[in-house]
């Protein structure tokens, strides 16, 4: 569905693509202008996907919020006058399989849109994980591993040890990164491996249907704690990204959301610096991103989001938790 | 840690395959192994320490980062064995050694390795189990090795040296086959081969006829598509045809990489089977009992996959019987059976064997030989 470009050259061009779109209305959400809305009828994957509403296209300003938040790259804006682009990055391929409304998909924006910037696509390799990015390697146009449980670290390493001019990064979960290989990531920064470390913690399993996850908070329901995380049963959450920073290896520790527009782009730069860092600094360098779960933790994307900024901010609290030495990355 | 930066696998690979010195040397069978995988151009060798092995990561510990060569002692044998999994995804020759137990712990990343066909040479110098068992030699892995070990019904070479000699040999074979067939590939010895020493001479590593690593992960360089390193196979008949060719491979590797030792078989009326410590330590009954006039023979396989059918096909032309020895409660055995089964010979399959690491001696396995004859088992 393409609003036409009018007469008046300065107006956006705006693209919503009603075949790509899975509806789960973050673009309604990131819209300062309320001009986005479903559509009346059905795409094939059976929702209704969303548009501009008619005539609206002079009131969009070209913010490109629409498209940042959009995790499928559904969404395309075009600010013609200024010749700014916002929309799925041209390292980005495959139809993803995540949910509607899932952050990984923005996280895979995030990563395809840095790797292009820092022009680093010819040696850059990444590591899939088990969990619901055991398909990431589907997503971006680069060499891929996809590692066993765990093991990402160890893997990035293998990839590395002989070959310093690559650029590795792994994309792990919660449950990965921090239950099942929590050996692997801890020693990764304690031998000080330059690989870049995308941790996606949504506090679940989210691959096998929302269980209890090692960064799961007090008192959140999932399909293991139905009652809620109580100390006596489950224990205590995890806090992995400070613990990874106190380890001498890891140069660069930071937590970001994904929640809306003005958080995806300060995790973009958080990503990028990241990158920047491997580069110059060759130690670790950890991005936690609180990422949604909405199938997981049964709740509407855009409300999903809302339990971001209200639930999980209050225990992963957000920000640079250690600077590589000499400052960030510029 | 690493290379200097644009160091390429194969220009580095040249350096240390040039001869180190020329001439025998007396070495103990871990540091035969691991001098032989410097020898072979091993790029990186990940491991964590356990009993009986730890000689190798020790040898290499001094000896590959002089090369610019990667050693890394791994959080876990499980970590580890990823990072061979990542390093052969990158186009490394790589290796990892480990002893029984922590061999279990690495079953599972084999199997990914054996899925996303990856090159690498794994060591495992058994000792006692089951469990943490004991710290002496022992054959209790047979099964491990040679049936799966890990998940999903692969196949990979494994071979099994008698001598220190052959554990040099047989480590550069493991490299070769590895590279020929995309595989991961297993040596697998007793603990106490691991700590004999014995004369070595080091041979040249034949690199010839090894297929080019188009497939690696190591950045596009804006030349190719992009590589993906990966087990997973989610459609199942697209999973079906993935381990057919896995499958077609073990089939040409038993056509093509049997590997056995015969020893006074021809006329022998009685052919004791053993690999391994237990096949030379049979070999010196053999000689004791052929000196007191019995005509006893020795068949070893030193390829424990692809088991030696071929070694059996001439014995079977006469009758004759079969005694397998094994420091394990008979695990060959069942191999031997089968290879005799189909070739339609009945002749009788006998054994005996000692566990927990302890080591039969010639005279008792000579005193079960002769056991036999009187029996009347033997003609």
């Amino acid at each position: 569905m393409t609003a036409t470009v009018t007469e008046d050259k300065v107006l956006p061009r705006v693209e919503f693509d009603a075949v790509v779109c899975k509806g789960c209305g973050l673009c309604i959400e990131a819209c300062p202008e309320h001009i986005v809305e479903f559509a009346e009828v059905f795409n094939h994957r059976g929702v209704h996907p969303t548009r501009l509403m008619e005539d609206t296209l002079a009131k969009c300003t070209a913010c490109g919020n629409c498209a940042v938040v959009c995790p499928d790259g559904a969404v395309t804006v075009e600010n013609l006058r200024k010749h700014l682009r916002y929309g799925k990055n041209r390292l980005r391929c495959g139809e993803m399989h995540y949910c509607p409304g899932c952050d990984e998909g923005t996280v895979h924006e995030l990563l395809a849109e840095v790797i292009d910037d820092l022009g680093i696509r010819d040696v850059t390799v990444g590591v899939a994980s088990v969990g619901c990015t055991v398909f990431a390697y589907r997503y971006i146009d680069i060499d891929w591993q996809q590692a066993a449980h765990g093991r990402a670290t160890s893997v990035a390493w293998g990839i590395e040890c002989q070959h310093p001019e690559l650029r590795v990064f792994t994309l792990q979960g919660d449950g990965d990164l921090a239950g099942i290989g929590i050996g692997e990531t801890f020693h990764a920064a304690a031998r000080g491996d330059p690989t870049v470390l995308i941790f996606l913690n949504n506090a679940i399993y989210g691959m096998t249907g929302g269980q209890l996850a090692p960064t799961t908070m007090m008192g959140q329901k999932t399909a293991t704690s139905p009652e809620g995380r109580n100390r006596e049963v489950h224990g205590y959450p995890i806090v992995m990204t400070e613990a990874l920073a106190l380890q001498q290896g890891c140069s660069f520790a930071v937590r970001a959301t994904v929640h809306d527009a003005p958080a995806i782009r300060k995790t973009k730069k958080y990503i990028r610096q990241a990158f920047q860092n491997q580069e110059k600094n060759r130690s670790l360098s950890v991005v936690e991103i609180l990422s949604s779960c909405p199938s997981g933790w049964k709740l509407e994307p855009i409300d999903a989001h809302r339990y971001v900024m209200q639930e999980m901010l209050k225990v992963y609290k957000p920000g640079v938790i250690k600077e590589p030495p000499g400052g960030m990355p510029r | 840690m690493s290379a200097g930066a644009g160091v390429g696998v194969l220009e580095a690979a040249k350096d240390v395959t040039a001869p180190r010195d020329e001439g025998p040397v007396l070495l103990k069978g871990c540091d035969a192994i691991a001098e032989a995988a410097i020898r072979s151009g091993v790029d990186a060798y990940f491991a964590y320490p356990i009993t009986p092995q730890t000689d190798i990561p020790e040898y290499l510990a001094e000896h590959l980062p002089p090369l610019g060569k990667t050693f890394t002692q791994a959080n876990s044998e499980i970590s580890a064995i990823n990072m061979v999994y990542g390093a052969a995804g990158a186009g490394l020759r790589v290796m990892t050694s480990s002893s029984s137990p922590g061999i279990s712990l690495k079953q599972e990343g084999i199997s990914y390795i054996a899925g996303a066909e990856l090159p690498c040479v794994i060591v495992n110098v058994m000792r006692g189990g089951p469990g943490l068992g004991t710290v002496y030699g022992s054959q209790e892995d047979y099964w491990q090795s040679v049936k799966g070990g890990g998940h999903g019904g692969y196949r990979m070479p494994v071979m099994a040296p008698a001598t220190v000699q052959e554990c040099a040999d047989l480590t550069m074979l493991c490299f070769r086959l590895a590279d020929l067939y995309r595989t991961p590939t297993l040596l697998c010895l007793d603990g106490t081969l691991g700590q004999m020493w014995e004369n070595v001479q080091f041979k040249p590593m034949d690199n010839s006829g090894l297929p080019a690593k188009d497939w690696t992960t190591t950045g596009t360089r804006g030349a190719r598509k992009p590589n993906l390193v990966n087990s997973i196979i989610i459609e199942p008949p697209e999973l079906e045809a993935h381990n057919q060719v896995l499958h077609a491979k073990a089939a040409k590797m038993e056509q093509e990489e049997q590997r056995w030792e015969s020893c006074a078989t021809e006329d022998a009326d009685l052919v004791i089977v053993a690999f391994g410590l237990t096949g030379r330590i049979a070999r010196t009954a053999v000689e004791a009992l052929r000196k007191a006039g019995r005509k006893v023979g020795l068949l070893r396989p030193i390829s424990l996959f692809p088991f030696p059918t071929d070694a059996f096909r001439p014995l079977v032309k006469e009758r004759r019987r079969y005694l397998v020895v094994e420091m394990n409660a008979g695990q060959m055995v069942e191999d031997v059976k089968r290879t005799l089964y189909d070739l339609q010979c009945l002749d009788p399959v006998k054994f005996y064997g000692r566990q927990g690491g302890v080591i039969p001696t010639p005279e008792e396995i000579a005193d079960v030989v002769v056991r036999e004859y009187a029996q009347g088992g033997a003609r």
